[in-house]
């Protein structure tokens, strides 16, 4: 998929942090489920395993609109949205609308 | 109150979806949810299409345990937080069901999905609703419907409650 092997593979930590990257809400249930709640009635309730496989991490990628490298690369996904979070003053791209 | 979403004009092969409630008890209904089962060499993987909820398992029945526990816990969040599953019937990306069609076409895994799940949501006078009772009353993979002997014979490996002679076509 991404040339990584599978020692490379992320864990469900990782994919937790990326999902909040994102502004996800992620919360833990009990026995392995988790609330994942992207806002606007889009809500799941998931069993996460310690170790996802590629099809796992595809399926976010997809649902959640993630590039699949920022899974491999948290610190891809935590620099996008500490861009998207600053105040708009600080950043280089035209000011939304309010 | 009984909420259809549209689905009760269905065709016969068509998803249904049915919420019942009355009073704090609710019943769920799904029927013809198709679902795409596969092996992907590390991990047995199911994705309902007309929900667009996945589950992944070492085993078959590891997977099944995840997709049926985990959507009926959404199924709950959904009336808790919403009153409604309207959010819960939001359809996969169309790669699934492009993979689905020609799966099933080629003889390999799918399946159709019949679930219900009952449970109570009792709302105290000073916050959020308790839910208590979730029951689900049936799940249905018919998989020796669309399954492949290859692919079965892998799934009755790792599955010990899937009936003597299912991969039978």
């Amino acid at each position: 998929m991404n040339g990584c092997s599978d020692a490379e593979l992320p864990t469900r930590a990782f994919l937790i942090r990326v999902l909040r990257a994102k502004h996800i809400t992620v919360v833990e249930q009990d026995q392995g489920y988790w609330k994942i709640d992207a806002g606007s009635g889009e809500m799941k309730v998931l069993h996460l395993p310690e170790h996802p496989s590629k099809t796992m991490l595809q399926a976010f990628a997809h649902k959640y609109d993630i590039p699949i490298d920022h899974f491999y690369h948290p610190e891809r996904a935590e620099k996008a949205a500490s861009t998207k979070s600053k105040p708009p003053a600080e950043q280089s791209a035209p000011k939304e609308d309010p | 109150m009984v909420e259809t979403n549209g689905m009760d004009k269905a065709k016969p092969n068509q998803a249904k979806a049915l919420h019942a409630a009355g009073g704090d008890s609710h019943t769920v209904m799904l029927d013809n949810v198709k679902v795409l089962i596969w092996h992907d060499g590390e991990a047995w993987f199911a994705h309902g299409l007309e929900i667009d909820y996945f589950a992944q398992g070492a085993t078959f029945k590891e997977m099944k345990i995840h997709f049926e526990e985990g959507l009926s816990r959404t199924i709950v969040e959904h009336v808790k937080d919403y009153k409604t599953i309207e959010g819960v019937l939001k359809p996969a990306p169309t790669m699934y069901w492009d993979k689905f069609h020609q799966e099933s076409f080629k003889g390999n895994l799918g399946g159709t999905l019949r679930g219900h799940v009952f449970f109570k949501s009792a709302k105290p006078a000073n916050g959020t609703p308790n839910v208590t009772d979730v029951t689900i009353v049936e799940y249905i993979y018919p998989i020796s419907y669309l399954c492949s002997e290859k692919l079965m014979a892998q799934a009755v490996d790792s599955c010990t409650s899937v009936p003597a002679g299912a991969g039978a076509k």
